[in-house]
Order: structure tokens, then C-alpha cells, then sequence
């Protein structure tokens, strides 16, 4: 039973022609071999990983531009495309075992990016406490700032951005548990009041 | 590792490829994959855990508003806002460390868990600081608050409201003056139903010397209080007519705070907000769960670099450093919302 042979789920698919990009024709998958030129020179140009030695500019600057709007399964190509590459392994050999790069790796860059980005939300929401927004609009100021700081943990250090659909929608779908739980449980808040008042004042009596 | 042992498969050389791979794996990749979505469901059974402490977090500021602006000024901003870059630190480093281990920088690897586990110890420590402070004030969740300052008494407040604090020691002085007149406990006046006074007492037990250390420093309001037609004043009355005489920037942070209770809300009454000791139920709750948190992660990482000295991490095995960063980028995204969720309350 080889390796190849267990292995075409669905989400896998892309990254086969990827992996074995010398046997297909450029212009079968122009943006995957593109971007894979890209982030390896990103990688290259960041971390100076010695590894790395090609890099086309032209692509590279296509891969940039376009990388945050492709859609997620063609970022994934991508990402497995550049593990392949990163090693250093000639085409060929790479669709044979694909399975063995599957690492993506952040940039450092990016994590640079983002942890300068979460220090300065952090002096921002406690600057703004000194700024009166009404009852209640600088509780939801800070609760804003702390779920874009979210958003960018989740994102870039848990690499959700690049994790498959699955684990995303599992991790996000308790979010929306914990939303139902909290509105359900908010919406009859004010309900055992009387009860409790009635409580209270029995309790007094009884003293 | 050659291709001959790719193109001949199978679990023999599978073995070999993947030194760390089990047997009932197809390969690295499945075998990386299935330990992610385990530890994936295991950070949805987490944010489920805090959600009950955020749920009754949520309910009790809805509930009691004036509670947490009251409790704030028992809080400090700045030692949670360095508690949050340090996490935020060690996120970065456990970030750095899972391109470590992908990138077989091993020495880096190492480093950066050091790093981790160094800003982990930091965070614990002003914990620790924050919650000597907290216990030597009394304030201490459940029946065991009894906080030893009145929150018109607090650094903060005398600081922020420094006309509202010395309004708020005038009446007090006033009320346990009466008090003593009057031979009674200020537990005694509680009576809220009878529409009487209700003097809740400013720390319990030291009510008595400190109304005759007010007495006896303050002629003033030693004069006030013995005055004829003051004291024979119904309390509820007498507290009308001081609460009246403040001026909008003495009454509002009293208000606010709860220790004035608006008519709206029953018999005037001066005195700390009712049930404020549940904050910091909710407060001790959620701040030492997710102190929990970051000493099991303190664990973890000293795991992982145990392991590290064992093993190598490559492209095809780093999933415990992975497994291990997420769990810790968790506890950090907890900490982000537990940040601005107790210690800015405005």
C-alpha cells in the first residue's frame, strides 16, 4: 500500500499538480507557481534562510499584491507549494511523498507584524479609558479593540488563516455557543428578582 | 531521506521516513492533522469553560452596573496592562518557536521557549503581587470580603474624586456621630423596610472607634452632629438633607458608585453598594482560572523543552510545539478579553 494511494481527500487535491509543477504546463495553475516563486522570496528577502535561493520578482510582487485576496484553498496550494519548495527538493521527487511538507511557516515579518500590532492596541484601549465615551461606549470601545486583538491572534499566531476549513469552523462555532448562551441566559436576567427581593426581605424579618 | 523509500511506501519504511510517527498513521501529514483537530477540540471545550464565568460576568454587570464601577477603583490598570504585553510577548515567542521547530532551528527553539516560559513566571509574579494587595484589603471573594477600605477611602478614588471623598468622610462622620447619640450599633438602622435610615455600616466592628476618632479630630463635626435640631431629625431625613447639600461633582461619583442609592431604587441610603463582594468572587474566579491556565502552560513548555533535547524538529515533526503554542495563544486570547473585562472599567 504506497503513501499516494491513501491520499486523495477532497482538500488535498490542489496541492498534487502543485507539488509535481515541472510536469504540468505553466499555465495550468499560472497563480499557485507564481505565488510559490513569491513567498519563497519573501521568505528568502525576511529570514535569509540560506535554502532558499530562487526568486522571481515579477511573480513575487503578483503574489504579494493578489495574496490576501485569493481564496483561501488556493492560499493553501500555496502554502504547500513553498513547503516544497523551502526544503530545497527538486519538482520531481515532491509528488511522490508530498505528504511530508505540510508545515507552513510564518514569516517573520509577519509575526513582527503583529506583535508590534497587539502592543500598540493594548496602549490604545488603555489610552482610551481616559477618554469619556458615555455608559457604556467604552466598555464597547474595549471590547472592539480586544476583538480585533483576537482576530489577530487567532489569525496569524494559531495560523488559523492557513488552517484547514474544518478546525476554523470547530474553533469559531463555539464562539457561537458561547453567543447563544449569553444572549439566552441575558434575556431573562431580570426574571428571579422578585424572588430574590422576596428572599431577602424574609431573611431580615426572620434575624 | 531518499525516494527510494517514498516510492516504496508501506509501514516498514514508513518508520523510517517518520521517526515519530506511529504505526496507525498513513504518514507525518495525518498523523500532524489528527493531533491538530484533537487540540482544536480541546480549545472549543475551553472557551466553553470560561464561558460560564463570562456568562455570570456579563449577567452581574447588566444586573449591578454601579458594583463595577465601584469595584474599579479597587483595581490597577497598570499592573494588568503589563500583564497583558507580557503575554502578548510569550505569544510571540511560542509563535517564533513553532517556525523554530518547523525550520529545525533547534538552539532558536530552545530559546524562545525559555523566553515563553521567563514571561509566563513574570505574569504569575504580578499576579501574585496583585493578589497579596487584594487579600491584605480585605477583598476577598464570597463571605470572606470585608474590605478595609470603604472605596471613598481608596488611593483611586481620592485621587479621581478627591472633592466626592471628602464629601462622602464628612457623612460618614456624620452618620456614625448619630450613631453614637443615639446608642446604637449602625448594623441596628438597617431597617429598608420600615422606609427608616438605612446606615449600612462603613467597615463593620470599627465602626465605634472610628466615628470617636472622627469625633475627637473633628470638632466640627462633632458640633454638627450634637446640634439640637439635628438630631432630632429622622436619619432617613438628616441623610436627605446632606445628600442635597453636595454639589453635582461630590454626589455623581457617589451615585455612580452606588454608595448613594438614587431614591428611584428604594430608601436613601449611604453606604457600599449592596452584594459588591460578588465582583470579586467573579474577579478571583476568572483571573485564577486563567492563572491555572498559564501554570499548566508553564508545564508544558518545560515538556517541550525536554523533548526538544531529545528529539528533532523538522518540516514533518513540530506538532507539539505547534499543539503546545495554541493551547498557550488561547490562555493569551483569554487574558485579551479578561484585560479591558476587569481592569478598565470606566
Amino acid at each position: 500500500m504506497s503513501e499516494e494511494e491513501t491520499r486523495p481527500e477532497p482538500q488535498d487535491i490542489p496541492e498534487t499538480p502543485v507539488d509535481g509543477s515541472p510536469i504540468l504546463s505553466p499555465s495550468e495553475r499560472p497563480t499557485a507557481v507564481g505565488g510559490d516563486d513569491a513567498l519563497a522570496a519573501i521568505e528568502a528577502s525576511v529570514a535569509s534562510e540560506p535554502k532558499i535561493t530562487e526568486s522571481k520578482a515579477p511573480a513575487a510582487f503578483a503574489a504579494t499584491v493578489l495574496g490576501d485576496t485569493l481564496p483561501s484553498a488556493v492560499r493553501e496550494a500555496l502554502s504547500e507549494a513553498k513547503g516544497s519548495h523551502g526544503h530545497g527538493h527538486g519538482g520531481g521527487h515532491a509528488a511522490a511523498h508530498g505528504d511530508e511538507h505540510f508545515a507552513h511557516t510564518m514569516p517573520m515579518m509577519m509575526l513582527l507584524g503583529v506583535l508590534s500590532a497587539l502592543i500598540i492596541l493594548t496602549v490604545l484601549t488603555v489610552a482610551v479609558t481616559s477618554v469619556d465615551l458615555g455608559s457604556q461606549g467604552n466598555f464597547i470601545v474595549a471590547m472592539i479593540i480586544a476583538t480585533i486583538k483576537a482576530a489577530l491572534v487567532m489569525g496569524y499566531f494559531m495560523h488559523l488563516v492557513w488552517d484547514s476549513k474544518f478546525n476554523v469552523f470547530a474553533f469559531l462555532s463555539s464562539f457561537l455557543f458561547v453567543l447563544l448562551f449569553l444572549s439566552m441566559a441575558l434575556l431573562d436576567r431580570g426574571e428571579y428578582q422578585p424572588t430574590i427581593d422576596r428572599f431577602e426581605a424574609d431573611q431580615k424579618t426572620a434575624k | 531521506m531518499s525516494d527510494t523509500t517514498t516510492e516504496h511506501g508501506g509501514h516498514g519504511h514508513g518508520e523510517a521516513v517518520y521517526p515519530y510517527t506511529p504505526h496507525h498513521f498513513f504518514g507525518a501529514k495525518q498523523h500532524f492533522e489528527s493531533g491538530k483537530l484533537g487540540v482544536w477540540l480541546f480549545l472549543v471545550t475551553e472557551i466553553l469553560f470560561f464561558a460560564g464565568l463570562f456568562c455570570a460576568y456579563t449577567i452581574y454587570r447588566a444586573q449591578h452596573p454601579e458594583v463595577f464601577y465601584w469595584a474599579h477603583f479597587y483595581l490597577d490598570t497598570f499592573w494588568g496592562a503589563v500583564n497583558t504585553i507580557v503575554l502578548i510577548l510569550s505569544s510571540f515567542t511560542a509563535a517564533w518557536a513553532v517556525r523554530n521547530a518547523q525550520l529545525g532551528q533547534t538552539t532558536l527553539l530552545r530559546i524562545n521557549i525559555v523566553i515563553t516560559i521567563a514571561c509566563a513566571c513574570v505574569f504569575m509574579c504580578v499576579k501574585y503581587v496583585e493578589y497579596s494587595h487584594k487579600f491584605h484589603d480585605g477583598l476577598l471573594p464570597a463571605r470572606h470580603f470585608a474590605p478595609v477600605h470603604e472605596v471613598w477611602e481608596s488611593e483611586h478614588f481620592v485621587h479621581k474624586h478627591p472633592a466626592a471623598a471628602k464629601a462622602a468622610a464628612r457623612i460618614v462622620a456624620g452618620i456614625e456621630a448619630r450613631t453614637a447619640a443615639g446608642g446604637k450599633t449602625a448594623l441596628d438602622t438597617v431597617q429598608p423596610r420600615d422606609g427608616a435610615l438605612a446606615l449600612v455600616p462603613v467597615s463593620e466592628g470599627h465602626a465605634a472607634e472610628h466615628g470617636a476618632d472622627a469625633a475627637a479630630t473633628d470638632p466640627e463635626v462633632l458640633a454638627a452632629a450634637k446640634a439640637a435640631t439635628e438630631s432630632k431629625l429622622a436619619d432617613d431625613v438628616w441623610l436627605e438633607s446632606e445628600v442635597k447639600k453636595l454639589t453635582p461633582e461630590e454626589r455623581r461619583p457617589l451615585e455612580m458608585a452606588g454608595v448613594i442609592r438614587k431614591p428611584a431604587d428604594g430608601p436613601i441610603a449611604f453606604a457600599r453598594p449592596a452584594k459588591a463582594g460578588i465582583f470579586f468572587s467573579i474577579y478571583f474566579f476568572m483571573t485564577g482560572l486563567h492563572g491555572i491556565h498559564v501554570a499548566v502552560g508553564i508545564g508544558l513548555w518545560i515538556w517541550m523543552l525536554t523533548i526538544s533535547m531529545r528529539r528533532k524538529f523538522g518540516d514533518t515533526y513540530f506538532g507539539p510545539i505547534d499543539f503546545t503554542a495554541l493551547y498557550w495563544h488561547l490562555v493569551d486570547l483569554i487574558w485579551i478579553y479578561l484585560f479591558p473585562m476587569l481592569y478598565l472599567i470606566h
